[in-house]
C-alpha cells in the first residue's frame, strides 16, 4: 500500500485537490444559486439537485473542456513545433512523427513492448495517436456537454423574462456561448506559451517541467 | 501495476461519466 502510494503520488495528490476543489465549488456555488432564488422570491434548492442541474454542469463543463483542448493543442503542436531552449519542445532536428525505429513500433519494439506497438497493423497506427484521440474525444464531450447545459441555462433565463427560447444550434452561435468558450480558452493558451517560453530561461531544480538548472539556455528538450 | 491502471481508468471514466451526466441533464431540463 504505501509503495502505491508513493509510485503513484502525483496522481494521487492531484486527485485529491481536484475533488476538493470541486466538493468546494459546488458547495460555494449551491449558496450562490439559493441566494438568487430567495432575491427572486423562488423556493431554494437541495444539495443533491444542485449537482445534477445545469447551472453546476455548465460551471464545471466549461473549464473541463478547455483543459482538455489545452493538452490536445499541446500534444499535437509539439509534434512539429518547435521552441528552441525549452524543456517542452523536442530537438529542432526530431520535429515531425519520426521514425518507427526511434519510436519503437513494429519489428522495432522491445520485448517489454505494449502488445499494439508490435503489431505493426491499424491496432499500432490507433495505438500511435491515442492520447490525442482520447484527450480530443474528452475535449469534444465536455464541449458538447457545456453547450447543452448552457443552451438550458440560456432558454430558463429567456423564459424568466417572457423572452423567446433557441434550439441548440440556435445557443451555439449566441455571443453567451462563445464568451463563455474563449475566455477559458484564452488563459489555457496563455499558460502554454508562458511554459514554453519561461522554461528557456527559468529553472526548477528536481522537476522535470524544468531543465536542470546549469543547463545552457539554447539546450532543447532537457529535463532535469 | 494493477493500481496504476485501476487510477489510468478512473481518468478516463470519471470525466466521460460527467460529460455523459451533463449533457443528459441539460437535454432533459431543456
Amino acid at each position: 500500500m504505501r509503495l502505491f502510494l508513493k509510485n503513484n503520488s502525483l496522481t494521487l495528490v492531484f486527485t485529491v485537490l481536484f475533488l476538493g476543489s470541486l466538493l468546494g465549488q459546488s458547495l460555494a456555488g449551491w449558496k450562490l444559486q439559493n441566494e438568487e432564488q430567495l432575491a427572486h422570491d423562488s423556493p431554494t434548492v437541495s444539495f443533491a439537485r444542485y449537482l445534477v442541474s445545469s447551472d453546476f454542469g455548465q460551471a464545471v463543463t466549461e473549464n473541463w473542456q478547455s483543459e482538455y483542448l489545452q493538452f490536445t493543442c499541446f500534444i499535437l503542436a509539439t509534434i512539429w513545433l518547435i521552441q528552441r531552449g525549452s524543456n517542452e519542445s523536442k530537438k529542432p532536428e526530431d520535429a515531425g512523427r519520426e521514425s518507427d525505429a526511434k519510436q519503437l513500433i513494429g519489428r522495432h519494439a522491445q520485448q517489454n513492448s505494449p502488445a499494439w506497438a508490435k503489431l505493426g497493423d491499424w491496432r499500432t497506427a490507433l495505438y500511435s495517436n491515442s492520447l490525442l484521440i482520447v484527450m480530443a474525444l474528452l475535449f469534444f464531450g465536455s464541449w458538447f456537454a457545456q453547450s447543452v447545459t448552457g443552451w438550458t441555462q440560456y432558454n430558463a433565463d429567456q423564459r424568466d423574462h417572457d423572452e423567446s427560447t433557441l434550439p441548440w444550434a440556435g445557443y451555439v452561435v449566441r455571443p453567451d456561448f462563445w464568451e463563455k468558450t474563449l475566455q477559458n480558452w484564452q488563459s489555457e493558451f496563455l499558460a502554454v506559451a508562458t511554459m514554453a517560453i519561461f522554461t528557456v530561461y527559468l529553472r526548477q531544480r528536481g522537476s522535470p517541467e524544468s531543465k536542470p538548472v546549469g543547463a545552457p539556455h539554447d539546450e532543447t528538450a532537457s529535463s532535469g | 501495476m494493477t493500481g496504476t491502471r485501476a487510477l489510468f481508468w478512473l481518468y478516463v471514466v470519471l470525466p466521460v461519466a460527467g460529460i455523459v451526466l451533463y449533457a443528459v441533464v441539460g437535454l432533459a431540463h431543456n
